[in-house]
């Protein structure tokens, strides 16, 4: 009872509604402007790219290009050095011989898992965090606080809170994701390609024109979409408690969100600080704001940021564990709170 | 005026500011800084090397024709040429492939891309090639930029650029003129054509300053929405409105709030802008401010004749117009706010969106590449970009005006 009214002060706020249909309406402006080429013949020939493919190679190119020395540049060869049994692996399935889309295979992967994927997740992060900060500082704006924890439930409504708010912020995402994709595969039609290697020899890495797109496990394109949409709910857990966190700390809902977006901007712009390999800079890349801006390169070795082979899964896990501990912390601290 | 004066008290608290101090802070870290160290590097190691500036520190804004004789760029070239037939005549890997002198390693290399050559016999010619061109230009010999640039081969071909941008920018011209489908580039191309290309300031400080002040303007627009979002929703919040409206000054106290929103960002606009661009202008640039703009260069064209300082004031005025829209907006939002949540998820989507207006207006501005100029407008109309930002502005200043209008009557209860 206590959980479904609170979910449906989340869901049926105008604000909520109305930045769920502006996300909408944004991301069908997006997939309808793509440039969608029905004349191309998508069929060319293909070249078992990976056989011979010398990954230490790539990891000299990175050290060459941004003059990195010393333990940062070893961190870039020891992940060169773990993909090169990927790559052999990869060259013996002949994962380069899937055709995709041919010659037009960089743009349209990229219009999906580049531009589309970026604006969906930022806009379910952002939900979710607005979800979170509202659910968590409702009472507070309103002068309830002292009357709900005068109550039978008292203070662990804060636990109903966080399961509304994330229960709204995954329903709302899939509505997000689920209708902005079916517009993007009106627009262009990928039925044809489910079953082809992502890492085809016409694929690039994102912003790497030239470097082949080399995930570490072998995926089909329906593979890698199922399992990019499954790392975008896990970030919109982890902004969800973000904002649950800051509203329980700071409870003041502009302050909340002052220190999350102070958290967020810290953290994507402390990154640059660091030099290129080091292992500061690897942390700070697996933070939600990173992951989101490397969102075109999950599942991949991705560029000389990063020194782990599946950064995206391993931030994932580093970020929820990190969130769920201060979040749990937080739940604690205002259990003893001096309300007044 | 005292209600003026507490309005403006309640806008400037020191939080907010010491935030926005901080997250400044991180921003001149983070980019503005580097932009900076990329601007100094391209003094001396742009595609013109060293010499455009020098040329400017001598003959000044334009370079008129006997100035041009007077820098002697063939004489210039042939005195490298040959201190390049000399290292060519002392290196066996020269030698060794009938290479004598500079005038045959230029013919070697144009021929071994179009000769038809086996995959193998290609990738020897290309390792030859690139031992050779590694003792003109000083190869893995060198350890900094400067050592590059100061390889003979290195200089030839930053005076080439030169070159082909003082004495040879007639076919880049006229391409522009036969096959551009842009209006108001091709009509900048005839100008440039008539008047000569002949400015001589740096070909890269539009693109780097443009750049720069377009993350100045995106800071500014979110520091803004920071600044304004808590007045006018923190009063409703707390239904301070409703006391407002009873006392004396009744409803015009909206419309003071209002006035103290405009003047609040003004003057944190004009704060911030003074202090991100006095850096930029000091490091060098300022020395351009009365240098024409108009010419053909490494980027593209450079569509108007102004000056780098009008340039300069131009888009510290296309921030200011964005920052005004977006203020109004705010203020707008913050009205039909029940609380600072409700105003923080209307206000994020529309300080976005000016942000992204910020960037691709105030980026590359006023030059043939800039996206609004060329992919929005097709470059058929003059400035586009500047427009766009003054439309943000008027929009929002009309918009909130009706809603202060509207105050007046509007129910409160």
């Amino acid at each position: 009872m206590l959980f479904r009214s609170e979910l449906k002060k989340l869901v049926l706020l105008p604000a909520i509604i109305g930045f769920v249909a502006l996300c909408i309406v944004l991301n069908t402006v997006i997939a309808i402007t793509g440039y969608n080429d029905y004349s191309s013949n998508y069929k060319a020939e293909t070249v078992n790219i990976f056989e011979g493919l010398k990954t230490s190679e790539i990891a000299e190119t990175y050290i060459r290009k941004y003059d990195i020395t010393g333990e940062n540049a070893e961190n870039i060869r020891n992940k060169y050095e773990k993909l090169q049994p990927v790559i052999d692996e990869k060259a013996a399935n002949g994962d380069a011989l899937s055709n995709y889309f041919g010659e037009q295979t960089y743009y349209r992967h990229g219009m999906l898992f580049k531009i589309m994927f970026m604006a969906i997740i930022a806009e379910s992060c952002l939900l979710a965090l607005f979800t979170a900060l509202i659910s968590v500082t409702y009472e507070n704006l309103r002068g309830t606080e002292h009357i709900i924890s005068t109550t039978k439930v008292g203070r662990r409504v804060l636990r109903t809170k966080l399961f509304a708010s994330l229960t709204a912020a995954i329903a709302l995402t899939a509505l997000i994701l689920g209708v902005s994709l079916c517009v993007f595969f009106l627009r262009f039609n990928f039925s044809g390609v489910w079953n082809d290697n992502v890492s085809s020899m016409f694929n690039y890495a994102v912003n790497e024109y030239g470097k082949p797109f080399m995930t570490w496990q072998s995926f089909t394109v329906e593979g890698y979409l199922w399992a990019t949409i499954g790392i975008t709910f896990g970030l919109v857990v982890c902004f969800c408690l973000l904002g649950y966190a800051a509203g329980v700390f700071v409870r003041n809902g502009y302050g909340a969100f002052i220190a999350t977006a102070l958290v967020v901007g810290i953290t994507f712009l402390a990154k640059v600080l660091f030099p290129i390999g080091s292992v500061s800079r690897a942390i700070l890349g697996l933070t939600p704001i990173w992951l989101w801006k490397n969102s075109g390169e999950w599942f991949t070795d991705g560029g000389a940021d990063i020194i782990w082979a599946n950064f995206e899964s391993l931030g994932l896990f580093v970020s929820f564990t990190v969130l769920s501990f201060i979040a749990f912390i937080a739940t604690k601290i205002y259990k003893r709170r001096e309300l007044l | 005026m005292r209600i003026f004066a507490y309005e403006l008290k309640k806008l400037w608290n020191w939080r907010i500011l010491a935030l926005i101090v901080a997250m400044g802070a991180l921003t001149w870290f983070a980019f503005l800084s580097e932009s900076l160290r990329s601007y100094d590097s391209l003094t001396n190691h742009g595609i013109y090397g060293s010499y455009q500036k020098e040329m400017f520190e001598l003959y000044g804004d334009t370079l008129e024709p006997e100035e041009l004789a007077d820098y002697d760029i063939p004489g210039k070239k042939a005195a490298l040429i040959s201190e390049m037939d000399e290292i060519i005549s002392n290196e066996t890997v020269f030698t060794e492939n009938n290479i004598y002198n500079y005038a045959q390693y230029d013919e070697f290399v144009e021929n071994s891309y179009s000769s038809d050559l086996s995959e193998e016999e290609q990738k020897k010619i290309s390792d030859i090639i690139f031992t050779m061109q590694s003792k003109l230009d000083y190869g893995n010999r060198v350890q900094n930029l400067d050592e590059g640039y100061s390889s003979p081969l290195v200089r030839l071909q930053t005076l080439e650029a030169l070159e082909h941008t003082y004495i040879d920018y007639e076919a880049s011209l006229r391409r522009f003129i036969d096959n551009d489908f842009r209006p108001v580039v091709v009509r900048t191309a005839e100008k440039l054509l008539e008047m000569r290309n002949a400015n001589l300031i740096r070909y890269d400080i539009q693109m780097t300053f443009s750049l720069y002040a377009a993350v100045v303007g995106v800071f500014t627009v979110i520091a803004v929405i920071i600044l304004i979002a808590p007045l006018l929703t923190t009063d409703r919040m707390w239904k301070l409105n409703l006391m407002q409206y009873s006392s004396t000054i009744g409803r015009r106290i909206f419309r003071l709030q209002f006035i103290a929103t405009i003047v609040s960002t003004l003057v944190l606009s004009i704060i911030l802008i003074t202090a991100a661009y006095i850096p930029f202008l000091a490091s060098g640039a300022g020395d351009y401010w009365g240098a024409h703009m108009m010419s053909l260069a490494g980027w593209g064209i450079q569509l108007y004749n102004i000056t780098f300082g009008q340039y300069v004031l131009i888009l510290a005025g296309m921030t200011l117009a964005l920052s005004v829209g977006t203020a109004c907006f705010a203020f707008i939002l913050a009205r039909f706010s029940a609380n600072i949540m409700m105003m923080l998820i209307k206000a994020v989507p529309v300080g976005i969106a000016v942000a992204g207006i910020s960037v691709i207006s105030i980026n590359m501005a006023l030059m043939d590449n800039n996206m609004i100029f060329s992919t929005i407008f097709q470059g058929r109309i003059d400035a586009p970009e500047v427009m766009v930002c003054g439309f943000v502005a008027v929009v929002g200043l009309i918009v909130a005006v009706i809603i202060s209008i509207r105050e007046k009557r509007v129910d409160v209860a």
